[in-house]
């Protein structure tokens, strides 16, 4: 084989991969990390996700609430999953545990994204006093301001760049704000601040810093650490640094934890590069409240095949299922957020031949944490349906 | 326009679709044309023997993603026009750097001529591909596919050049083990 034959392959290449990687060069945001679980794993980052569209004729067993539709695409890119050596090494900050005395919680309409996935929500004026107000809470006095309209819809204006003092800020019409720092900000010596290669305590010292040098900017009354840490195909344990709002009760700290995050990003070598500031619902609709199962009953729907996966794998059985966790769905072409129990299920057997054999593969399985009589017959999915 | 009303125009074989399609992606086309061939006369030809493709071409095909679409013919257009180029005229260009770095992936030594499954091929690249986390992923694609400068990709994420040539030298490596376990080589 020669290398030419390498990349004259790339032209059969699918078009999810291609345009996936179209919008970074065009300046368009990638799609949040941590919600479709993180940078390092085999299985990550569906090129489909899990659509919902809200049935607005049939009654249902509540008469208000609309019954919820799942269907999920999927670009052939893979499954969700995580690599870890043992599913103990599992960190993410998820505020929701067991005690919660849950009842029901919100499920919201998505109005931040066109069709092929393009920010719209938000208007330009809108648009503008975010960015201005990040660059108040920076003490930027000095900057410009410039518009940038959708490649699809040309009408919208899906950003805004604020540009000033060393200083980028990036307001998008879902709701996302980005600061960008043009030469890297070095942290004092005491602080290593890195992707890899970095302990618990190390990343958390770091993020206690951070925070507090950015506390105008986040503007949470209780910054509450959100450290996510997975391996990749090389064993190595990576970091995510998130932070959340958590002087809520406990639905506002889920949705919080959900949808309302902010991230700061090293390098490489040490410095900060971005501070990314999410806002999620900030072009959402609430469609109502909706009961909740438990997770001892969204365990049994789980054995009982009752989940929604992009694993294109036989369920292997109870004894590979870990965790349980609820969580919200809330990437860029889900049209209504709802609530999931997410469990992980190890699926290495399916990988005999990984050079590292002693790391294993969990693939993310999700159970409707609503009520399933809210939702639409057919709802279940896997990935053997690619 | 939105891309579904071009391609209208070339099912109608309305000639507008052509000046739709260059106001549009003239640009984005030139520049893939470019980091082939380095050269503007050849660019420009490639860019129109492009056009030409799109209209023998739709009907039957109804992307829909237009600028994709587009974008992999004029790739290969570009590079089956600088294979077709003497000597004299190849010049160093972001395709000839790629080959260059693509080296590392296929075994040393090796001169066979046989034939290679170019769509066996992709199907294997792309399960790669698709295993590993999205900025490897992307950053991989920008260079290999789309031929952009270290120093754009770079731009483009937010990164130092040296972290993407880290990121691109232990995917190279990689995909050189991937195809390895897939009798590629």
């Amino acid at each position: 084989m020669r290398p030419e034959h390498i990349s004259d392959s790339l032209n059969h290449l699918s078009d999810e991969i291609l345009e996936e990687t179209d919008r970074v060069r065009s300046g368009r945001r990638p799609k949040k990390r941590v919600l479709w679980t993180a940078a390092a794993c085999l299985c990550v980052m569906i090129a489909g996700a899990l659509l919902l569209r809200p049935g607005g004729d049939t009654v249902q067993p509540g008469g208000e609430l609309p019954l919820l539709e799942i269907s999920m695409e999927s670009g052939g890119m893979g499954f969700e999953g995580l690599l870890y050596y043992e599913f103990s090494e599992l960190e993410n900050g998820n505020p929701w545990h067991e005690g919660m005395e849950l009842e029901a919680l919100p499920v919201f309409r998505n109005g931040a994204y066109s069709e092929v996935g393009e920010p719209i929500g938000l208007s330009a004026k809108e648009l503008e006093q975010r960015a201005e107000s990040a660059a108040r809470a920076l003490g930027i006095e000095d900057f410009t301001i410039e518009q940038e309209r959708g490649s699809y819809v040309a009408s919208s204006i899906t950003r805004v760049r604020l540009t000033g003092e060393g200083v980028r800020i990036d307001a998008e019409a879902d709701g996302c704000v980005t600061v960008w720092f043009d030469d890297e900000l070095a942290l004092p010596e005491e602080y290593r601040f890195e992707y890899s290669d970095i302990t618990s305590q190390e990343a958390e010292a770091v993020l206690d810093y951070l925070i507090g040098q950015y506390a105008k900017l986040l503007n949470f009354q209780q910054p509450q650490k959100a450290i996510f840490r997975d391996r990749n195909i090389y064993g190595e344990l990576g970091v995510d640094y998130q932070v959340y709002n958590a002087a809520g009760d406990d639905v506002e700290d889920i949705l919080n934890y959900a949808f309302r995050q902010a991230d700061f990003a090293p390098d490489g070598e040490g410095k900060l590069m971005l501070i990314r500031l999410y806002d999620g619902l900030a072009c959402a609709e609430q469609m109502g409240d909706y009961p909740l199962i438990s997770l001892e009953e969204a365990r049994e729907a789980l054995l009982a095949g009752q989940y929604v996966t992009t694993v294109p794998y036989d369920f292997p059985g109870e004894a590979k299922v870990y965790g349980g966790e609820l969580v919200y769905r809330g990437s860029a072409r889900e049209q209504v957020f709802i609530p999931y129990y997410r469990f992980y299920v190890d699926l290495s057997h399916e990988f005999p031949n990984w050079d590292d054999t002693e790391l294993k593969n969990f693939g993310a399985y999700y159970v409707p944490a609503i009520q399933h009589q809210y939702l639409k017959p057919g709802w279940q999915w896997d990935g053997s349906f690619n | 326009m939105e891309d579904w009303e071009i391609v209208a125009l070339y099912w109608d074989r309305d000639q507008e679709a052509i000046a739709h399609t260059q106001r549009q992606y003239g640009s984005y086309l030139y520049k893939i044309a470019w980091q082939v061939l380095a050269d503007r006369e050849d660019s420009e030809e490639s860019v129109n023997d492009t056009y030409w493709r799109a209209w023998s071409s739709m009907p039957p095909h109804r992307p829909g993603v237009l600028r994709t679409y587009l974008g992999k013919i004029a790739r290969q257009l570009s590079i089956d026009r600088l294979r077709g180029r003497d000597r004299v005229k190849r010049r160093a260009s972001e395709y000839a750097l790629s080959l260059s770095e693509l080296e590392e992936c296929v075994s040393a030594g090796d001169t066979t001529q046989e034939q290679v499954d170019l769509r066996l091929l992709a199907q294997s690249i792309q399960r790669f591909l698709s295993a590993l986390p999205p900025e490897a992923r992307t950053v991989f694609v920008e260079r290999y596919y789309y031929l952009d400068p270290v120093r754009d990709i770079a731009q483009h994420h937010g990164f130092t050049q040296s972290k993407v040539k880290s990121l691109l030298y232990r995917t190279r490596q990689g995909l050189k083990r991937h195809l390895e376990q897939e009798d590629f080589l």
